[in-house]
């Protein structure tokens, strides 16, 4: 097995043997728990960058198990261009997250359990980017969803008028489970009709299905797909989910879980059907986006809670990914993909900010805050920086992204849908201009009482601002990784 | 040429940083903004001793579009020297008048002065896109450093977004016409648009229009205009006043010959006409510099769309380099309460004042403010029946029905009542042996159900591990 084979298997094992670890010895291990939570995911990163150099040299690093030989299936895990984008985002956010942990978390007897879990979250999304067998996507897919709704309904952080724990994670799970059973019964069709369930199998090609099967067995995929990237009108998990979840899960399920959908959407309709067939669905797929870009923005503008107005824009960011992907144009499938990425940049930055003023200031109400700037300088200058780069201003790194996508919509014949989902992305600056706003500028109540936040939690906030930045002045590395997931779609066959 | 175009691009930017670090010595801070003033106008000057040219700069920045270049000479660098003229204009006012700004707004003049010089030089449309950008960011900022806090961040919100919609327009017609053209450069885009036809050529010309509207500040885009008027420092005056409108107008002097072959002339002029009437009505209504300094760029906007739909880009040049000087000083007198004296005014006034409260108080003023709290209502109530409804009769259909099911396989097994047939038999079987597991359990789980479902699954388990 060669060293970035190796990685690979890395990646998912080093995750999940350290949750083993920490479950079995959490008695032991509750004060240094979180170090060996932070040291699994600073591996499975460094990991990642480390199969960067093979896929460069032409190289795909690949390991195979035989399972189930009479029935063609196996174990298999793949990495490629089109997997990697959103194995580093899941890796960088999955780090960045535990390490914002160690600040915010209130250690206890179950915290072992806490980032157990935590890594079992980690291990599910990468499992699922690795995958190249149906079963194991499905396995590690459906691992992504029990881990986090079991963070959601132990450490969930419900309000006395709010919705339980109980409630919000049956909510996230009946949702998403709806969700992947339609996703499971594409696979299912597709392993029936390929005799296989290889990934790498079915994109060689030799199958077919049914002509009358494809256009359900893609509208299967998309919604399924689509209730992962919470896009409206199936992103109902999400307001919920992301308020109650503890604020490291939150991070975790805005930036990294929701791109599971795109990855999803990318990988199985978009690399195993022809441009042709998947042309259907693309003008419901930038119309949904667009619906979800306004609709995300405009309840984001209303809402009061803090995690919630943050928690709807990333509704609203999801809907800007779909429309480019609904372009099927190389514009806008790469914006698409980049903006996977830069949200991700952008979600995890605001919403630890938003977590650094709930942990300073013990409060979550936009209407009881205000005058923030001069008591949280350093949150601000980090609050700042994501709210210029969610609103698109150049040269942060959204406006690279949304650049890209809306090229893509100017591409197609859909001239004035494009143009109507541009001028929509003034509700966006719309909202983060109160969200700003009435955080940080005006007079703060004369009781409001700030304390320090931890370095714990400051640090990984301030990459996370610099990575916007820099990201937006020099996005030329990014944009040719992704560029080179561009032939492995549709066959290459544009 | 190098150090010129330094001086003008990088100087202004470098002495913000300066400006930041001097932040506890205001008096400083303002000689240093004077400084760079005066030098950046030198430097303006000096360009025009060099003729007309393109300099390209070693900057690619997105992949897939062309390096930056700047494009020296002409209509652009007048209107960049009459900008910086104005600007130190504003800055020696500001001294003969004792003002001394703070930190933050002389670090927001230096800035915005380097961003507009940039948008007026730069050859390159995303380059310019960005320049603007910067620049409508400036203008709302100056509202935070100018007003009450809390006055302020509203303020610069509002500003901030209505500059955005223009942008939004600027930005979707360049998209439109790299899309149409392939290129980023501007002389290329603009030469290769003029000979486009159909939806593709009016989208543009329409988005084009609509940024020039909104950046001059013309009808019914002027309320920005009003913050600024509010602010009246000698930075906001300058900023407000004379560098987006500028910007605006020389937008509108760029892009004359593709809106002119459009074929939208009619259009344009008749929109001109419209945007030139309500701005005159409320000048001669009200009769006061306030009312002169907000409106009379609709006035300008409305001669300057007339011009193009006729051909005459010349004039829109004048207006350009001619009349921002006046409206600087217009600008300036705008605290004196009216202009004009008679019987005139005053019969108009009292009729104006009328027509006032129903036309720009309620629709102008307040129509966009009462539009928006429409939008935000509707959002509110959308999100109450798209959630709540859909929400409620989601989970409770669903839970409703699990629990109902399972409460009736309870029952069932309770009283082993499993059904009958093979599948009966199948049942009755699973139950027996999940009885058998149960009375093995020592714990307190006595739900059948679910050790039923621990059998299942346990039996399936080992049939894919024999499998």
């Amino acid at each position: 097995m060669s060293w970035a084979n190796a990685g690979l298997v890395g990646v998912l094992v080093i995750p999940i043997v350290a949750a083993l670890i920490l479950v079995l010895f959490r008695k032991r291990l509750v004060a240094v728990g979180h170090w060996v939570a932070g040291i699994a995911t600073f591996l499975s990163l460094a990991l990642v960058f480390a199969a960067i150099p093979a896929l460069q040299r032409g190289a795909q690093p690949a390991v195979e198990l035989t399972w189930i030989p009479a029935a063609s299936v196996g174990l298999r895990l793949y990495l490629d261009w089109l997997a990697l984008p959103f194995l580093l985002t899941e890796a960088a956010v999955t780090f960045l997250s535990v390490i914002y942990a160690w600040g915010y978390h209130h250690r206890d007897a179950r915290t072992p359990i806490f980032y157990a879990l935590l890594l079992l979250f980690s291990a599910g999304m990468a499992g699922t980017t690795l995958a190249d067998d149906l079963l194991l996507f499905y396995t590690f897919w459906e691992l992504m969803l029990l881990a986090s709704a079991a963070l959601i309904l132990i450490w969930g952080d419900e309000k006395p008028e709010g919705p339980t724990r109980e409630a919000v994670t049956l909510k996230y799970f009946i949702f998403t489970h709806v969700g992947s059973l339609m996703v499971l019964v594409a696979l299912l069709t597709l392993y029936n009709a390929a005799g296989s369930d290889s990934l790498t199998a079915l994109r060689a090609g030799g199958w077919s299905l049914a002509p009358r099967l494809v256009g359900p067995i893609i509208a299967l995929m998309m919604v399924g797909f689509s209730v992962k990237m919470a896009v409206f009108p199936v992103h109902l998990w999400l307001p919920d989910a992301h308020t109650v979840a503890p604020m490291p899960v939150t991070i975790m399920l805005a930036a990294a879980m929701l791109s599971m959908g795109t990855y999803g959407i990318l990988r199985f309709p978009f690399s195993l059907f022809s441009v042709e067939e998947v042309g259907r669905f693309a003008l419901p797929m930038m119309i949904v986006g667009l619906v979800s870009e306004v609709y995300g923005a405009l309840i984001a503008l209303v809402e009061k809670d803090l995690k919630r107005i943050i928690a709807y824009s990333s509704v609203s960011q999801m809907g800007y990914i779909l429309f480019g992907l609904g372009t099927l144009t190389r514009q806008g499938i790469t914006g698409a993909t980049l903006h996977v990425l830069y949200h991700a940049i952008v979600k995890a930055l605001l919403f630890m900010v938003v977590g650094l003023i709930t942990r300073g200031t013990g409060k979550r109400d936009i209407d009881e805050l205000g005058g923030l700037g001069r008591k949280m300088p350093f949150t601000t200058a980090c609050a700042v920086v994501g709210a210029l780069a969610i609103a698109g201003v150049p040269p942060f790194c959204i406006f690279d992204s949304e650049w890209m996508i809306f090229s893509g919509g100017f591409h197609t014949v859909h001239i004035s849908l494009s143009v109507v989902t541009l001028f929509g992305s003034l509700f966006t600056v719309a909202y983060i201009a109160r969200f700003a706003g009435r955080l940080f500028l005006g007079e703060s109540a004369p009781d409001l009482k700030v304390e320090k936040p931890s370095l714990a939690m400051l640090a990984p906030s301030a990459l996370l601002a610099v990575f916007a930045i820099v990201e937006g002045l020099f996005p030329g590395p990014v944009f040719d990784w992704v560029t080179k997931e561009l032939p492995l779609l549709f066959g290459g066959q544009w | 040429m190098t150090l010129l175009l330094i001086g003008l691009l990088v100087l202004p930017a470098l002495a913000a940083l300066l400006v930041v670090g001097v932040r506890r010595k205001a008096a400083v801070a303002s000689r240093i903004a004077l400084l760079v003033t005066v030098l950046a106008l030198v430097c303006g000057l000096g360009l025009l001793l060099f003729g007309e040219r393109d300099v390209p700069l070693p900057l690619t920045w997105l992949p897939g579009s062309e390096p930056w270049s700047l494009h020296v000479g002409g209509v652009g660098l007048y209107a960049l020297a009459v900008t910086n003229l104005c600007a130190l204009a504003t800055r020696i006012r500001g001294l003969s008048l004792g003002e001394i700004p703070e930190w933050r707004t002389d670090a927001l003049f230096l800035v915005g002065l380097a961003a507009s010089n940039g948008a007026f030089l730069f050859a390159h449309l995303l380059a310019r896109y960005v320049a603007l950008e910067i620049v409508a960011l400036i203008v709302a900022a100056m509202a935070l450093t100018a007003l009450h806090p809390d006055v302020g961040s509203q303020a610069a919100s509002f500003v901030y977004l209505m500059l955005r919609v223009g942008d939004a327009g600027l930005l979707a017609a360049i998209l439109l016409l790299r899309d149409a053209t392939g290129t980023l450069v501007i002389g290329e885009a603009l030469a290769r648009g003029a000979a486009l036809d159909g939806a593709a050529q009016m989208w543009i010309a329409g988005c084009l229009v609509l940024a020039v509207w909104v950046k001059v500040g013309a009808w019914p885009f002027h309320s920005w205009l009003r913050v600024g008027a509010a602010l009246l420092t000698s930075s906001a005056i300058w900023a407000y006043g004379v560098v987006m409108p500028n910007l605006g107008l020389y937008l509108l002097y760029r892009v004359a010959p593709l809106l002119f072959a459009s074929g939208l002339n009619p259009l344009m002029l008749g929109f001109g006409v419209a945007t030139m009437v309500p701005g005159l009505w409320q000048i001669i209504r009200n009769a006061d510099g306030e009312s002169l300094v907000i409106h009379g760029n609709s006035v300008l906007a409305g001669l300057a769309l007339i011009a193009v739909s006729q051909g005459a880009v010349g004039v829109v040049a004048l207006l350009l380099l001619v009349v921002a000087p006046i409206r600087m000083w217009l600008w300036w007198r705008a605290e004196q309460q009216s202009l004009l004296q008679g019987s005139l005014s005053r019969s108009l006034e009292s009729f104006g004042i009328a027509l006032r409260n129903l036309v720009e108080d309620q629709i102008l003023d307040r129509g966009p403010v009462a539009l928006a709290q429409a939008v935000i209502r509707g959002a509110e109530l959308l999100r109450k029946w798209v959630e709540r409804a859909g929400e409620d009769a989601l989970i409770k259909a669903t839970w409703t029905s699990v629990q109902s099911s399972a409460e009736t396989l309870q029952h069932r097994l309770e009283y082993g009542r499993v059904g009958e047939g093979p599948l009966g038999a199948v049942a009755g079987v699973v139950l027996y042996l999940a009885r058998q597991i149960q009375r093995l359990h020592t714990g307190r789980l006595r739900i059948r159900l679910a050790w039923v479902v621990l059998t299942l699954a346990t039996a399936l388990v080992v049939t894919l591990l024999v499998l």
